[in-house]
């Protein structure tokens, strides 16, 4: 099997395919990385595509000796995400929760399944930053404490305590919430 | 208080565990059909629209032209700066006061100054300097030129003052050495100027006889600080001192400003020097053999100056 660095590479050569291999294979993880760090799926949808635009547009600049595709990849993401970030913090807590509120859930979905996604988003959100970057990137996007590290830029020990306080935290807010 | 503790970390870790669970449960999102069909020709598309406008928008100085450019204009740069340096330097070398090469010269010759980092070098450099001026001041008379002479006088002055203020801080194994060598080529500039005295123009007198002052002062500070006869150049064969004839010091160097071995009335044409004393005119046989001023006078002569005048 092709590795996302042998495929970066051809892409960057200018094989369309190999691009195509990597978006098949980094579409899920992206796009669950902003859906559960967002209030809603249309921001979602197109920062994961500006990932990807950015990520075809700067291929030369990836350097394999550094990190992983899958980390430069994600680390773009985070750069979005915290711009993002930035720019909304404007927007009011309430408008957030209503947009939460009003986010549908898409064709195939059950109500309940629906119902639990919302609810973990919403304690996902009452979490500092970086505690809830750890606990998206390790369940969501099966990263490993090295790859999260390297894409926030901190220790693999500072990334396993976050994870600790970072459930910790979470599973408190559940409990306050009675999701237990 | 163990149990307390113990209580508090056993409902962390449940706390952990129950958290791990919810999210180990929850189902994750559908992802868009928007972005798994149609995505990746958006990104093809958006990318390529990107590259377009970023290439036409690309900055000058990231093109690969422009930095060949820039290359070929800096090497282009630096060889007619290394040329015209070259030029300038052997054009400066026969420059004389008043002409437009003179300053470079100067310049040149204290930038070499500047690069030398023995103490030692500086003094004989100066010292060369020092032969340089006087061999200027003689093409000057012999030319009838006054023009610049102004600026030769400046420049004589700094060189002895240089060369006198270096020997304070040349090593002490070195300084008499170099003294004795000074003194010697004061000494031969002072009969020369002598002679130059009755020659000079009325515009030339008055820098000359400046610096004729200057070098008598300077031989007697020299012979003051030094011993070579300064404590008691009035007294006739004292030791040390010069007598009226110019005859040999009581330290029995052999240097024209302790007279020297042939300072003999019957033998030599006395010379009164600028500081009172007198010395028999400088032996051309003598200075030809003394490795340590041919040296110099070869640095002066070809315009650089060797680091092994004198083997020490």
């Amino acid at each position: 099997m092709i590795s996302l660095e042998e495929l970066a590479q051809e892409a960057a050569e200018g094989d369309k395919g190999a691009f195509a291999r990597i978006y098949e294979a980094l579409l899920e993880p992206l796009y669950r990385y902003f859906y559960w760090n967002l209030s809603s799926r249309e921001e979602a949808e197109d920062l994961t595509q500006e990932v990807f635009v950015r990520c075809l547009t700067h291929l030369d600049a990836f350097d394999r000796r550094k990190a992983s595709f899958k980390s430069w990849a994600f680390r773009i993401a985070h750069n979005l995400l915290v711009d993002n970030l930035r720019r909304g913090r404007r927007r009011a807590g309430e408008e957030i929760s209503a947009e939460l509120e009003s986010d549908q859930p898409a064709v195939g979905e059950s109500l309940e399944e629906e119902e639990r996604r919302r609810a973990l988003r919403e304690c996902l959100l009452e979490l500092p930053s970086l505690q809830r970057q750890v606990l998206i990137m390790k369940y969501f996007a099966d990263m490993g404490n090295e790859e999260v590290a390297r894409v926030l830029g901190k220790t693999t020990g500072a990334v396993n305590a976050l994870q600790h306080r970072a459930l910790r935290k979470l599973g408190g807010v559940l409990d306050e919430r009675g999701w237990h | 208080m163990a149990l307390k503790l113990f209580g508090r970390g056993r409902e962390a870790a449940e706390l952990e565990l129950a958290a791990e669970a919810f999210l180990e449960e929850t189902p994750p999102p559908e992802i868009p059909r928007a972005l798994r069909d149609y995505g990746l020709s958006r990104v093809m598309a958006l990318a390529s629209s990107r590259e377009e406008s970023r290439g036409g928008k690309e900055p000058v100085h990231r093109r690969p032209a422009f930095a060949r450019r820039l290359a070929l204009i800096l090497l282009v740069c630096v060889l007619v700066l290394a040329g015209g340096t070259s030029v300038t330097y052997a054009a400066s070398l026969d420059a004389m006061p008043g002409s437009t090469l003179y300053g470079s010269k100067i310049f040149f010759e204290r930038a070499l100054l500047f690069f030398t980092i023995s103490r030692t070098e500086d003094a004989r450099l100066e010292m060369s300097y020092c032969e340089r001026r006087v061999q200027e001041l003689e093409r000057l008379l012999r030319g009838g030129e006054e023009q610049g002479r102004e600026r030769w006088l400046q420049e004589y002055l700094r060189n002895l003052d240089g060369a006198e203020s270096l020997l304070d801080s040349v090593p002490p194994q070195e300084a008499e050495a170099l003294s004795s060598h000074f003194l010697e080529m004061l000494e031969g500039h002072s009969i020369l100027m002598h002679d130059m005295r009755r020659d000079a123009t009325s515009a030339l007198s008055p820098i000359l006889e400046r610096a004729y002052e200057e070098c008598g002062a300077c031989m007697t500070r020299m012979r003051k600080r030094y011993g070579q006869g300064g404590g008691d150049l009035e007294s006739p064969g004292m030791p040390g001192g010069c007598n009226e004839n110019g005859g040999a010091g009581g330290d029995g160097r052999v240097s024209p400003g302790n007279g020297g071995p042939s300072g003999s009335p019957e033998q030599e044409e006395l010379i009164p020097h600028a500081d009172g004393s007198s010395a028999a005119p400088p032996d051309e046989h003598r200075q030809a053999e003394d490795p340590y001023r041919q040296g110099c006078k070869d640095a002066c002569d070809k315009g650089s100056f060797s680091w092994n005048l004198r083997e020490d």
